[in-house]
């Protein structure tokens, strides 16, 4: 589906992303996971083709985002880590917008909206401005326009921050039901136990190079990821030699 | 004290965005060259006054046809800049709620947001007012005294019109976010109003009782000026108030005390009572979840108690990728008041300009005839200024200048959607024109039936503003494309303050202004067809700009 080649990506002289390569199967929930500045929510940007790349590759099912961002853009979402919404809209108008952005019929989008507002407690609101929303509020909606039109690719930049428990539960539903529809989701997080639980692939980033990119279960054997995290950004030798291991 | 010289610097520094001008080397560079064309034109202002003026040599002339003047202008402009700047701050200002939580007293917050509208202001006054002051004083050979407390005066001149301004914006932004579903549309137009309603009283609330029909074919600059002069003095408000300019020029002892009595003690009231409004005003935000609601239902009239009941939810009908975009660009236009305010205040001077023409032209004519007279323009082309002076009206709205950077914080969400850029660009562009050309449409029908246009002036009337319009729509794009702000805490940062507003305001500007200036100057024998050939060569140069414009990667 998602197939990144030899990704570099430099704001000035800062090197933000180096030689990045990493595959999305369908179905497939990668996570990407690193320190503050290690180059994921730029690699997220460039895979939707929001920022332009210096060199390297991205291709969504054969389709290249740098020769055809529309095409692909399509059939992506995304969800921004704050989302910044229409705040002079009404949640239903907001979804109305995305819908017809996405060209998704009347009744197609009706069955999604509902299905979604219900799932993550937001009838009630969406009559409402989004000027009114807390963040929690505004974060629910995003995501509810993110599923609203099924991508084919869903990603998300710290998409937990914020939600309630209960909302942090549906999510998390919602992106395997998602998967299991053959679609696929690519998130950064910072919480470890989410990203462990709930993705088949992981890639650590550090200083905008792949440290590790693979099966979720290959990576962590007896460990649990937040272990290998601390061994990652504590040890390069260490790091080195516990991968090759 | 010292907290507040802190704020001070602290909002000085917010408005001035020193910070943010430093990372940018462009547009620090575009700043300076607005600088210096600013400076430039004010030179010009200033030999042209004293060209004008220097011949009479006369001292009272000079007070009543240039300082009075001067000085009533300025207190408008302060007093508009209270109500539509100062109460936006005053009643809308996202960041005072984490300031209200420091231990500073909420009139010295209220002093250190004012200070900057002050300042502009009060920098704004001096420059209109000295050099005609400068003009008095050199003519009446006034000594060192006279320039000290006329100095004073100018810093004091503010205080009461910006104060007084602020109160009333912020308690007319409150009020207008209460009311009804009608009156919460028109909230967005009664500000926009206030301007060109000032500008209508200006010309129809002076009667004109002088004989026009005696006015030359010819008129010098100096001619014009006394003649327009007669129409002003004629006001009962005007003579008032230039009595007191008078007095207080003249040092007249019990003037100049009631003055510096009053503007403190006035001053001091108003900002109590400011206070009170602000504190009242934060003690019943917790009541914001409810009012958006009711605002919400305003905002979207469908919902209505009757028909909430009737409809479904989900109410969702397809629309196209680019009605969709247009739609969004509408509603968006149409929920932000200063948004709508800056930009709309050019189309609806013009309404009001063409109201005036038909309803009152026996008053608007005399002002047609003295411009005519000036230019020289034969009595045949004459009506061509109407068709002017709404071109140049419509050429000041501009609503592109704003619309990229109004996307903000959400412009990476916007750019991960399937949108083209050229399916953006035309979203804004047919904002921009489905508000001028319907309007100018509708304008200068009326304008030809009232005043009887021949047929290519009723076509001109129909062309020259809409491809003006087009021009001006396609340089706020190019501009904002050119020096996008995604960064802004208050819409008002983009809408007032940036370098793209200013930038279109002045190409829109010296365009229409300069275009037309060169026809009445150069070619007023030939006004018609040349007129034609403009509409041509602005409208050429629109489609030229637009084509390199759409190869820009926005999106």
């Amino acid at each position: 589906m998602l197939e990144v080649k030899n990704l570099t990506k430099s704001y000035g002289a800062k090197k933000a992303v180096q030689n990045l390569s990493f595959t999305i199967q369908d179905g497939d929930i990668m996570g990407f996971v690193g320190r503050n500045g290690a180059g994921k929510t730029t690699t997220l940007k460039s895979c939707l083709g929001i920022i332009t790349i210096d060199s390297g590759e991205i291709y969504l099912d054969g389709v290249s985002i740098r020769q055809n961002p529309a095409a692909c853009k399509k059939h992506m979402a995304y969800v921004p880590d704050n989302p910044q919404l229409d705040e002079y809209m009404t949640g239903t108008q907001y979804l109305n917008f995305i819908c017809d952005i996405y060209e998704v019929s009347s009744q197609n989008r009706m069955q999604s909206i509902q299905r979604l507002s219900h799932a993550f407690r937001m009838e009630e609101h969406l009559k409402h401005l989004i000027s009114s929303y807390s963040h929690g509020m505004k974060q629910k909606l995003a995501l509810i326009a993110a599923f609203s039109h099924t991508p084919r690719l869903l990603i998300l930049d710290e998409p937990f921050v914020g939600l309630d428990p209960e909302a942090f539960l549906i999510l998390k539903k919602q992106m395997q039901l998602l998967c299991a529809q053959g679609s696929s989701v690519l998130f950064s997080s910072h919480i470890l136990d989410v990203v462990e639980k709930i993705c088949s692939t992981i890639t650590i980033l550090k200083n905008g190079s792949a440290v590790y990119t693979g099966s979720a279960h290959n990576l962590m054997g007896e460990k649990g990821l937040d272990e290998i995290f601390m061994e990652v950004n504590e040890d390069d030798e260490n790091t080195a030699y516990s991968f090759e291991k | 004290m010292r907290t507040l010289l802190i704020l001070l610097k602290n909002e000085c520094l917010k408005f001035s965005r020193t910070n943010q001008i430093r990372a940018k080397q462009k547009q620090a560079m575009l700043g300076y060259l607005l600088c210096l064309l600013a400076a430039a034109l004010y030179v010009f202002f200033v030999c042209k006054i004293s060209a004008a003026f220097s011949v009479s040599n006369n001292a009272e002339t000079i007070l009543l046809s240039l300082l009075v003047p001067s000085a009533f202008t300025c207190l408008v402009f302060d007093l508009a800049a209270g109500i539509l700047w100062g109460g936006g701050l005053a009643a809308f200002d996202a960041q005072m709620e984490a300031q209200l939580a420091l231990p500073v007293h909420l009139s010295v917050f209220l002093i250190s947001k004012i200070f900057v509208v002050y300042v502009t202001c009060t920098i704004l006054n001096g420059m209109l007012l000295f050099p005609a002051a400068v003009l008095y004083g050199a003519i009446n050979g006034c000594g060192m005294l006279y320039y000290i407390l006329l100095i004073a005066d100018v810093l004091v001149l503010p205080i009461v019109p910006c104060l007084l301004g602020t109160l009333a914006g912020a308690q007319l932004f409150r009020m207008l976010k209460k009311l009804s579903v009608l009156t919460a549309r028109c909230r967005l137009i009664i500000p926009a109003l206030l301007l060109p309603v000032f500008i209508a009283y200006m010309f129809l609330g002076f009667s004109v009782s002088s004989d026009t029909s005696n006015i030359s074919n010819k008129l010098s600059l100096q001619e014009f000026l006394q003649t327009a002069d007669l129409f002003l003095t004629k006001a009962s408000i005007y003579r008032s108030f230039s009595r007191c300019v008078s007095s207080l020029l003249h040092n007249d002892m019990i003037t100049t005390a009631a003055y510096w009595l009053t503007v403190p003690a006035a001053g001091m009231l108003i900002l109590y009572l400011l206070t009170r409004f602000c504190r009242r005003q934060r003690n019943i935000c917790s009541i914001h979840m409810n009012n958006s609601c009711i605002t919400a239902r305003r905002l979207n009239p469908g919902t209505s108690k009757k028909s909430r009941r009737n409809r479904p939810l989900y109410a969702f009908t397809q629309r196209s990728l680019k009605s969709a975009l247009a739609a969004r660009e509408r509603r968006r236009y149409f929920s932000i008041p200063v948004y709508f305010t800056n930009t709309a205040l050019g189309l609806l001077s013009a309404s009001i300009f063409v109201i005036a023409s038909v309803t009152a032209d026996e008053k608007i004519r005399p002002y047609i005839r003295l411009a005519a007279a000036y230019f020289h323009i034969p009595p045949s082309m004459t009506d061509l200024l109407y068709i002017y002076a709404v071109t140049i009206l419509t050429a000041m709205s501009c609503t592109t200048y704003a619309c990229i950077s109004i996307e903000g914080k959400q412009m990476d969400l916007l750019r991960s959607f399937p949108i083209k850029p050229e399916d953006f660009f035309y979203a804004k562009l047919r904002l921009h024109l489905s508000l001028s050309l319907p309007v100018t449409a509708i304008l200068n029908t009326v304008l030809a039936v009232s005043l009887h246009f021949s047929w290519p002036k009723m076509l001109l009337g129909y062309i020259m503003p809409s491809v003006f319009s087009l021009l001006t729509g396609i340089t706020g794009y190019f501009f904002n494309i050119r020096f996008p702000n995604f960064e802004w805490d208050h819409v008002t940062q983009i809408v007032k303050q940036s370098i793209p507003a200013i930038a279109s305001m002045l190409c829109g500007a010296f365009s229409s202004c300069g275009l037309i200036c060169l026809l009445l100057h150069g070619l007023s024998d030939m006004l018609l067809p040349c007129s034609y050939f403009v509409c041509a060569a602005v409208g050429t140069t629109a489609c030229i700009m637009k084509k390199h414009l759409c190869l820009e990667n926005i999106i």
